[in-house]
């Protein structure tokens, strides 16, 4: 009889209380038996008034979906799959209308969006311009510092923002470790990695390419009222927020971690070597770059006109005639489950206000606790940048959206008001490593403790809420977004 | 009860001291179990005094010259009784004589006789598939140590992973004992011998449901101990045997030389945090070093969450330690093992049916307490739900304890 030898895997014995443990492993099937307990409770309770039959079962599937969304329990897209499949199936809109939703035009910007800054990042030309920047003006510390923390945010005008963290941490790491920066108790160091990540964050909001969430708060508008944004109008939405924001964030940086080091020569020689294994810029990088000015310069001026979606696909489609990028190079870059994410969150955003469940929840919620359409703007916002601190950012907006829009109609706002007041607060984490990849980024250099996040971050959360709310009540109606039609 | 017939003191006495057989034990000769198999001590017999308490009892004429104990028979019942100097009967209490496994007759499918595969020592199937000490085929045994000092031709060659399992089948099969207890004399390996033992208890865990004690030296990296819970080892000993170091270097020169105390001491500590409380033991021979010292390790080991079992009888005649062994002076050290182990909170239950060392649970009787919530949980473990409960939870707490390391990788979702 053979026996088999034991494993030589590496063995870790978890010493922590028993109930520690006990209640980190029964938490999955705790939080999913909850989530379905909750969905069967709403659907077989009596019909609250003011809510149809079709709104409470679109209710419970709402409720099913915030359960696991907040706590991740279900990866975001499988949840977002999970409303896919009970929508139609348990009545509420039908299978046709339902995988129609899924073919929202955000879906496919957002795609566009994702293959060109992959031909960015694949050719090399984004990495190309953050080296530029910091060998232009990175000289002192102080001038390295900043050029970082307004690289980051430059550059996630342009492109993903988790896809900026990735690709400015190597460099910043590098910069790290040539200034021979201990792990612990340099300024200097947590000054950097913060700036690495609160830039992407800031930088993240002010256009529709810095991440899912404006596109997918924009599809929901546009799925439950017609309206929508072009891309030049959203950038006019959000760049007073960036502004402020880009100032308090170097502030509290330079306050909480006064820089303590005097001479970057060893980084700037770095980044001199790096600059001059470069090279000069490919042909393929010249046109790609060429292709990514001529689509901003679209979106800016024939967005409404063309469609953002179409014109991203133009983009993506001249790349692939010119042959600057594989499809293969795309595969490795795009993360197709967020599509689907945003896919079924676009849906269940629709189901829930065609069948004025949106509404019943404002009705039962935020219009008890806000009196005016300022006060709820002022709540809205405040819940989302809180919840994003420790939730995904499109799971914040695929949340909050609905619900707003319902609130909206009740309180007689400007529906279009919502989706800036729900997507640009939830792209804001400053406190949390979990609260987005760019902060987890940061974290996992070892140069940051939890207690650097978070206090500076809290600090700049509510500046960042104070800055949105002023921007709200002196800047918007100065561009014709007021709150009250 | 008196204290002369509180079950502790007559373990005590009758290990020091021996039992010498009545004629009409005689006939039943036979059927007893005598204490047997590659690690015995000399030739005793097991016998379960009242509270479970098991006693190995040597037997022998030159080991129980004047004994005051002498076990008779009435029938098929046994009674141990205890005379004054002047041959007066001053305690008679019946007690179990453990009959002989019959399993210890039979061969397995390969030829070998199961009784050189493993002994039953109280509700232990002990074995040590190795055969051999380590330390003795190094020439440093311990001094004390029957199985350390045979000679080389004499030992036997590693028992196959077939024949342990046919052994353990058939003393299951007949109830001759309820765990497994491997013992391994390796050494000179990272592992301290886990390594060895690895098919052996992987074997046992995918074919009986019992719970496996084991005892193996100190590994050189603490990562070892972790794997011995991982493989499913229940309750581990390092046995260090003394405390004082310079009475480990004189009566066990092998543990002093090649692994150090220091080392037992940080193995045991880190084994105490890994397996759960109560089962991470090791053995302290009370009689080799002042009773003082052996209560400082009492101490010392306590506070590191590890459960001392003093072992009172190895056998005398090589160290001579038998004259030291005196029960007065004895008693207060064992009432300070119990005081010890109970003011650290250490789960008493595990550790129990052991006849060739008295438990903290056992050591009660000397400092004068019931313990009556510890003894009715260890009581709960000797019936078939109680057992299977143990058994259960045991299972369960290294499910939630053991990861590996791709596991926690994936746990960090980075």
């Amino acid at each position: 009889m053979a026996v088999p030898q034991p494993s030589r895997a590496e063995i870790l014995i978890d010493t922590r209380p028993l109930w520690r443990i006990l209640a980190e492993r029964t938490y999955r099937p705790i939080v999913l038996s909850t989530g379905l307990a909750v969905y069967l409770m709403v659907r077989t309770m009596p019909p609250p008034e003011g809510l149809s039959p079709a709104g409470q079962k679109a209710l419970a599937i709402f409720v099913l979906c915030l359960v696991y969304w907040v706590t991740s329990v279900l990866p975001l897209t499988v949840t977002s799959l999970l409303a896919i499949m009970l929508l139609p199936t348990t009545g509420v809109i039908s299978a046709k209308e339902t995988y129609a939703l899924f073919g929202n035009e955000a879906v496919f910007f957002i795609l566009g969006a994702f293959i060109l800054a992959a031909a960015l990042i694949k050719c090399g030309l984004s990495s190309r311009i953050a080296i530029a920047i910091l060998r232009r003006f990175g000289h002192t510390p102080r001038t390295l510092l900043l050029s970082l923390f307004l690289m980051n945010a430059f550059m996630s005008f342009f492109m993903s923002e988790h896809a900026v963290a990735a690709m400015t941490f190597p460099i910043t790491l590098e910069i790290a470790r040539v200034l021979r920066l201990p792990r612990e108790g340099s300024n200097y160091a947590r000054a950097l990695f913060l700036a690495m990540a609160w830039g992407t964050q800031i930088g993240g909001i002010a256009t529709l390419l810095g991440g899912g969430r404006a596109p997918l708060a924009i599809g929901m508008l546009r799925e439950t009222t017609g309206q929508s944004y072009s891309f030049a109008q959203w950038t006019l939405v959000a760049w007073p927020i960036v502004a402020m924001l880009l100032v308090a964030g170097w502030q509290v940086i330079v306050r909480f971690f006064p820089i303590d080091i005097d001479s970057v020569r060893d980084a700037d020689a770095v980044i001199a070597q790096k600059m001059l294994r470069m090279g000069r810029p490919s042909v393929r990088e010249k046109w790609i770059g060429l292709v990514m000015l001529a689509t901003l310069a679209a979106w800016i001026v024939g967005g409404e006109d063309f469609g953002l979606a179409n014109i991203a696909l133009g983009g993506v489609i001249v790349i692939f005639l010119l042959r600057l990028l594989t499809w293969p190079d795309i595969e490795q870059y795009v993360n197709w489950g967020i599509l689907l994410m945003y896919g079924g969150a676009i849906a269940l955003g629709s189901a829930m206000t065609r069948s004025g469940a949106s509404g019943w929840i404002a009705s039962v919620t935020v219009s008890r606790w806000a009196h005016s359409p300022l006060q709820v703007v002022a709540l809205i916002s405040a819940i989302g940048i809180l919840l994003t601190e420790a939730m995904s950012h499109s799971a914040v907006v695929a949340l909050l959206m609905p619900v707003a829009l319902g609130i909206a109609q009740q309180f007689g706002i400007d529906p279009r008001v919502m989706a800036p007041a729900v997507a640009l607060p939830a792209g804001l984490a400053f406190t949390l490593p979990v609260g987005t990849p760019g902060n987890a980024i940061a974290y996992s250099s070892g140069y940051l403790r939890l207690r650097d996040m978070l206090v500076p971050g809290f600090v700049l959360v509510a500046l960042a809420w104070l800055a949105f709310n002023l921007t709200v009540v002196y800047y918007w109606p100065l561009i014709g977004l007021a709150i009250a039609r | 009860m008196r204290p002369e017939t509180h079950p502790a003191f007559l373990k005590l006495e009758l290990a020091a001291r021996g039992v010498v057989l009545d004629p009409s034990v005689r006939v039943h000769a036979t059927s007893l179990r005598p204490t047997t198999g590659a690690d015995a001590v000399a030739r005793s017999l097991d016998l379960v005094l009242p509270d479970e308490v098991w006693v190995s009892a040597p037997v022998e004429e030159r080991a129980t010259a004047g004994s005051p104990f002498r076990l008779l028979a009435d029938g098929e019942r046994f009674f141990l009784a205890r005379h004054d100097p002047d041959g007066a009967e001053t305690v008679r209490i019946e007690v179990r004589a453990v009959p002989q496994p019959r399993f210890y007759e039979r061969r397995t499918a390969r030829g070998t006789p199961m009784w050189r595969v493993a002994a039953v020592h109280g509700s232990h199937l002990v074995i040590n598939p190795a055969g051999a000490c380590g330390f003795g085929l190094r020439g440093s045994p311990c001094r004390f140590c029957v199985e350390g000092a045979r000679v080389t031709a004499e030992r036997d060659a590693a028992a196959p992973v077939e024949d342990v399992l046919e052994v353990i089948r058939a003393a299951f099969d007949e109830g001759a004992a309820e765990f497994v207890y491997f013992n391994s004399g390796f050494f000179d390996a990272d592992d301290g011998g886990i390594g060895f033992l690895a098919p052996y208890i992987e074997a046992v865990r995918r074919h009986f449901d019992t719970l496996i004690a084991t005892q193996v030296h100190p590994p050189r990296d603490n990562r070892w101990v972790d794997r011995t819970y991982a493989m499913g080892v229940d309750a581990l000993s390092y046995n260090l045997e003394i405390f004082d170091e310079d009475a480990l270097k004189r009566y066990c020169m092998g543990r002093a030389r090649y692994i150090g105390r220091e080392r037992y001491l940080e193995a045991l500590a880190h084994a105490a945090q890994v397996f759960p409380s109560g089962t991470v033991w090791t053995d302290l021979v009370v009689g080799l070093e002042s009773s003082e010292s052996t209560m400082r390790g009492i101490d010392a080991l306590a506070a590191m969450a590890v459960v001392p079992v003093v072992s009172v009888f190895r056998t005398p005649e090589a160290a001579g330690p038998r004259a030291a062994l005196d029960a007065p002076e004895v008693v207060p050290v064992l009432a300070h093992l119990y005081r010890a182990v109970k003011e650290r909170r250490i789960n008493m239950g595990w550790m129990r049916d052991l006849a060739l060392g008295i438990t903290p649970l056992e050591a009660r009787h000397f400092a004068g307490d019931g313990a009556r919530l510890a003894v009715a949980v260890q009581q709960l473990t000797r019936f078939r739900l109680g057992a299977l409960a143990a058994r259960s939870l045991a299972r369960f707490r290294r499910r939630l304890r053991v990861r590996t390391v791709s596991e926690s990788f994936d746990a960090s979702h980075l």
